[in-house]
């Protein structure tokens, strides 16, 4: 079977919704030479009318999306560095979001921002490194963390589908994924769905984006002590709350890696709803970003103050020994 | 055509200025109206704005004027000519209207009573009301049956204010999302 790498699924998904519907349009910066190798070939294919270079204005074209999509179009909008959401913020959560809302249903705003490389991508610096999604789950903005390419296509494409504003962010750090798949196969994925990647028996993991691969590689150090389930949940809003029930059914036992920032982060919200809801047996952990964290050049440092491997499993551990 | 509307306070915005760059560059049918009512909130355009507010417009390619906003002939004048340049493909436009705010920014100044400008200033403010400059071009019979038709619609709607129920609280983030989707509860 042909490999597909993380940002070739991005692209073709945004190239089949452009083929599959033209009210699909893309603005960003630099996407017309395709610098962050998501749009390569779509400017060629679709034309400058739908695929629209913009100056460095994010809160003017962010709003612009806005405004597109009220009148008729399905706006994806790539931005390349994370942080640029701390801009645009008031345009996503204080317009796009409430439009809908405060109009009485009156408008839509089926708007897709897209980062194709969220958090850190090692010596991009303080302001260069950041993994908000938990942000936008808090605002109520639809946003999904696709963890492996074949998820990334799916929920691309969901995502330009649906009729409301919302956030996709590829981390960098799964970026670098590929896989072998059968290209025809491809389809969409629901938003709100989780994916269980390795079912266990003792704890469940919740891990986040590209965390699902450090957990996979975790529990396949900890096969034959602790029987791990890792639980993706793909999408953080709406989060599939009756997936996480029914795997700590199984297990009782919680751990969350997560790449927020630990105050408010998202899971900090998966532990607390596990506790007022759920079946847990032993007292959960999370392991993520200290708080406030703000990532270092040196490669080092940067390293320290995101959730590790040697974090995680310490974690895992703790809550299975726990009685 | 889109129409935006704002006031003399947001032309120190900077995301404007990015704005009217994207809409010159790619020649929007907009027309930017700043209604320029002397008042940010308490402050004073000239203690606020440097330069020209249509400065900034052509400052971009725009063609700006200002418009005496008080007088609705004119501001539906220059409104003409900024549509029909906008449906003719040449681009936005930019309308600056000249008004003086009667009232408060907002009812919080009822309580608070911040001192920034004197009743002599917005009696002579209140003094050239835009219905009552058009009203005098109106003949008398035809504005008498006006005042009645507005009078009685203003009642109506006092009565279908006072004889309405208090909203249904399970409705407050109705059309949050457009397939309906539910949040959970603050409470469960």
């Amino acid at each position: 079977m042909p490999i597909l790498s993380y940002l070739r699924a991005l692209n073709r998904a945004l190239s089949a919704e452009m083929e599959r519907d033209p009210a699909v349009c893309v603005f960003g910066e630099d996407i017309g030479v395709a610098v962050s190798n998501v749009t390569t070939g779509l400017l060629k294919r679709f034309g400058p009318e739908r695929v629209i270079d913009m100056p460095i204005s994010e809160q003017a074209f962010t709003s612009f999306a806005t405004g597109a999509a009220m009148a008729g179009s399905r706006p994806v909008v790539e931005f390349q560095i994370p942080a640029l959401l701390f801009l645009v913020f008031e345009q996503i959560a204080n317009q796009a979001h409430k439009l809908p809302l405060m109009t009485g249903g009156q408008v839509k705003i089926p708007v897709t921002y897209l980062l194709p490389s969220s958090g850190s991508r090692v010596g991009w610096a303080g302001q260069h490194s950041d993994h908000p999604y938990s942000l936008f789950a808090h605002v109520g903005v639809k946003t999904v963390v696709p963890a492996t390419p074949t998820d990334a296509y799916g929920l691309l494409v969901s995502a330009i589908r649906d009729d409301d504003p919302v956030i996709v962010f590829g981390p960098a750090g799964a970026v670098v994924q590929r896989e072998n798949v059968d290209f025809d196969a491809l389809a969409p994925v629901p938003l709100g769905t989780a994916r269980v990647h390795r079912p266990g028996t003792d704890v469940t993991v919740v891990a986040v984006g590209h965390l699902v691969h450090d957990a996979l590689a975790v529990a396949g150090e900890l096969a034959g002590t602790i029987s791990v389930e890792v639980f993706d949940p793909r999408t953080l809003y709406p989060f599939d709350w009756a997936a996480l029930a029914a795997s700590l059914e199984r297990t009782g036992r919680l751990v969350v890696v997560d790449d927020s920032n630990r105050t408010c982060g998202i899971g900090g919200e998966i532990l607390a709803t596990a506790a007022e809801e759920m079946r847990l047996i032993a007292p959960p952990k999370r392991v993520t970003r200290p708080d406030g964290a703000v990532l270092p050049f040196a490669r080092e440092l940067d390293l320290a103050l995101q959730p590790t491997r040697t974090q995680l499993r310490a974690a895992i551990e703790a809550v299975a020994k726990t009685p | 055509v889109a129409v935006t509307f704002f006031g003399d306070g947001a032309v120190n915005q900077g995301v404007l200025l990015e704005a009217l760059n994207l809409a010159s560059l790619r020649r929007l049918p907009v027309i930017f109206v700043c209604e320029n009512n002397q008042f940010a909130t308490t402050m004073r355009v000239q203690d606020t704005t440097a330069g020209t507010i249509t400065g900034r417009a052509e400052a971009f390619g725009i063609p700006a004027g200002t418009v005496d906003g008080m007088d609705p002939e004119a501001v539906r004048d220059a409104a003409a000519g900024a549509v029909a340049r906008a449906r003719a493909g040449d681009g936005p436009a930019f309308l600056e209207c000249l008004t003086y705010r009667f009232d408060a920014h907002h009812t919080w100044e009822y309580s608070v009573r911040p001192r920034y400008r004197t009743d002599e200033e917005v009696a002579a403010g209140r003094a050239r009301d835009p219905l009552e400059i058009q009203a005098a071009r109106v003949a008398g019979a035809l504005r008498a049956r006006i005042d009645e038709e507005i009078e009685d619609l203003l009642d109506q709607a006092q009565r279908f204010v006072d004889a309405s129920p208090e909203p249904d609280p399970s409705g407050a983030l109705d059309y949050l999302y457009a397939g309906g989707l539910r949040g959970r509860a603050g409470a469960v």
